[in-house]
């Protein structure tokens, strides 16, 4: 792969990462700090999780041993 | 619950991981990379599992199911966002890999000396490493006495608890080196994990009507707890103090990356981040679960710390459940302790007293195994003797711990990123960003209501940033660095 598309691809998936990282920040304090069930703040931070995990596998597979 | 059990379950765990490291001595080469790296070969599956049981100490267990009983899903939301920080992994790891196999790095911390061409460096970072994790080991080695003691009504004497897991951290650390401890490691991980979820299981269905009914019950308790701040603990300053520092984890924490020096290939490190990142997801969900257990069915105890032990020891825990429950407490401590101790007496012989060697002959090799060897045992002696002061001032160490070990972080960042990053401001970082800590955390001083989290990355990443814009860079390395990097990754599609 390419210099310019690995780093168009680094650019992309830290973007992704950082917003969602702050949107687990804040999204439960200010949107969802009325609801107070599972599918709140509990269920928020599960897909959070699940969102950021498979896209530090995808970033796993894109690699190669020489 | 009778002492005879405790000691027999004790005991059991005690002769199955010594045979596991017995076999792991069998399987041993000899050498430095050896025996602090397992030879830089170390497969994906045991990478895993050691990783996950170095990162997760006995806090999960005890501290975030504490979190949990008293704050809500906050602790639900911190933890993760640890988690997320194994992101960072993805772009770090390949990058520290294949740099300590090119440049034969042992600990992170001779990578940062070498990279800004100043020993200095390693040295700053090395001791405070130290500064940090001892306490924080310390604390480690007190849950194992408190658990045993708490589990035997008093029987079992705090310092017994204490004395058996330093002994046992030594033995495993020592018996191979880090080939003991992955293995160790992986046979406790599997215990944590194992046993773990199959007492919650229990516990909700036996105990709270199934995981509906269980929701349905938190909903109604007092004070909002599947809110944040919910009841109050979790205010939003509080949450980003604590999950801040957390995030970086995976690259601020020796222990853990000097982890990444030890996959065989890029095989094993993917093995090792997806098998981590399962693990972790199933062990946080199952300690907050856990915690909201405790607040279900024993609500009221003034010091949340004890829900874990007091669910234990309650009627609602079979006896067979809960001495399985705290050897799995006890893995989690004793994998945390070995490595830790391992990695600092790697950094006292690298880094502190120096010194780094691309090819050892053998009698260096030996004199460094040979120092590695009493600086475990060192350390492992301040822990024990930290742990049985019992001190207000170890706790807040402690505490410190994922605070002042983000001080190297803006300097990792600058080591494979920006070749203007500088020696002067790395070590600058690193030696203010320690006191900042310090100072913050033992005057409890919050400015503008921000806890030392918050305030030590920051006043670390300006110094290095405006460091490095007023003082003159190792030009020719960082080129040699960073370009080397740079070629292997476009070739194996490393982002």
């Amino acid at each position: 792969m390419g210099n310019d598309k690995l780093k168009k691809l680094r650019l992309l998936y830290v973007a992704l990462i950082l917003l969602l990282v702050l949107s687990a920040l804040t999204v439960p304090y200010l949107m969802l700090n009325s609801i107070n069930l599972f599918r709140g703040a509990f269920l928020f931070w599960l897909f959070f999780a699940l969102i950021v995990i498979f896209l530090t596998i995808k970033i796993t597979t894109y690699w190669r041993d020489n | 619950m009778p002492i005879s059990y405790l000691y027999t379950a004790i005991i059991l765990y005690i002769i199955i991981g010594s045979i596991v490291a017995l076999m792991a001595r069998r399987e041993m080469n000899d050498g430095v990379v050896e025996y602090f790296l397992s030879g830089r070969n170390t497969g994906g599956v045991v990478a895993a599992l050691s990783y996950s049981a170095t990162t997760y100490s006995a806090f999960m267990m005890i501290g975030l199911a504490g979190f949990t009983y008293s704050g809500g899903v906050g602790a639900l939301g911190f933890e993760l966002i640890y988690l997320s920080g194994l992101s960072l992994v993805a772009f770090f790891g390949p990058r520290f890999w294949l740099i300590g196999k090119k440049n034969n790095y042992v600990s992170p911390y001779e990578m940062l000396g070498d990279r800004y061409q100043n020993q200095w460096i390693a040295f700053a970072a090395s001791l405070s490493a130290c500064i940090f994790l001892i306490p924080y080991l310390a604390v480690q080695l007190m849950g194992v006495g408190y658990l045993l003691n708490g589990l035997s009504d008093g029987e079992i004497p705090f310092i017994f608890g204490v004395a058996i897991a330093v002994m046992l951290a030594i033995a495993w650390a020592l018996i191979a080196g880090m080939k003991s401890v992955t293995w160790t490691d992986s046979l406790q991980s599997l215990i944590m994990i194992v046993i773990s979820v199959i007492i919650l299981f229990y516990v909700i269905y036996q105990n709270l009507g199934g995981f509906k009914d269980f929701f349905d019950s938190l909903a109604a308790l007092e004070g909002n707890v599947l809110t944040v701040p919910g009841p109050g603990f979790f205010k939003f300053k509080t949450f980003l103090g604590l999950s801040l520092p957390w995030f970086f984890f995976s690259i601020s924490n020796p222990q853990v990356s000097q982890r990444l020096f030890i996959p065989r290939d890029l095989k094993a490190m993917k093995t090792m981040i997806k098998g981590f990142l399962v693990f972790g997801f199933i062990y946080t969900l199952v300690s907050v679960f856990w915690g909201f257990s405790a607040r279900l069915l024993i609500p009221g105890l003034s010091n949340a710390d004890l829900a874990t032990p007091e669910l234990l020891a309650s009627q609602y825990v079979p006896t067979a459940l809960a001495l399985a429950a705290m050897i799995g407490i006890t893995a989690a401590a004793i994998s945390t302790i070995d490595s830790i101790m391992l990695t600092l007496s790697s950094l006292v012989v690298r880094d502190i007293f120096k010194n780094m060697e691309d090819n050892l002959d053998q009698e260096q090799n030996l004199r460094q195994l040979r120092t590695a060897k009493i600086a475990i045992l060192i350390i492992a002696l301040l822990g024990f003797f930290f742990a049985i002061q019992e001190l207000d001032l170890i706790a807040t160490l402690s505490v410190a711990a994922s605070i002042g070990l983000l001080v190297v972080v803006p300097s990792i960042f600058g080591a494979f990123f920006w070749k203007k990053a500088t020696a002067a401001a790395s070590l600058s970082s690193i030696i203010i960003g320690s006191i900042t800590a310090l100072y913050l955390q033992f005057s409890s001083w919050s400015p503008l209501g921000h806890g030392a989290g918050v305030w030590t990355l920051l006043v670390s990443t300006a110094v290095f940033v405006i460091g490095s814009l007023f003082t003159e860079a190792p030009t020719e390395k960082a080129d040699q660095f960073i370009d080397y990097i740079n070629e292997e990754c476009r070739q194996r599609n490393i982002i």
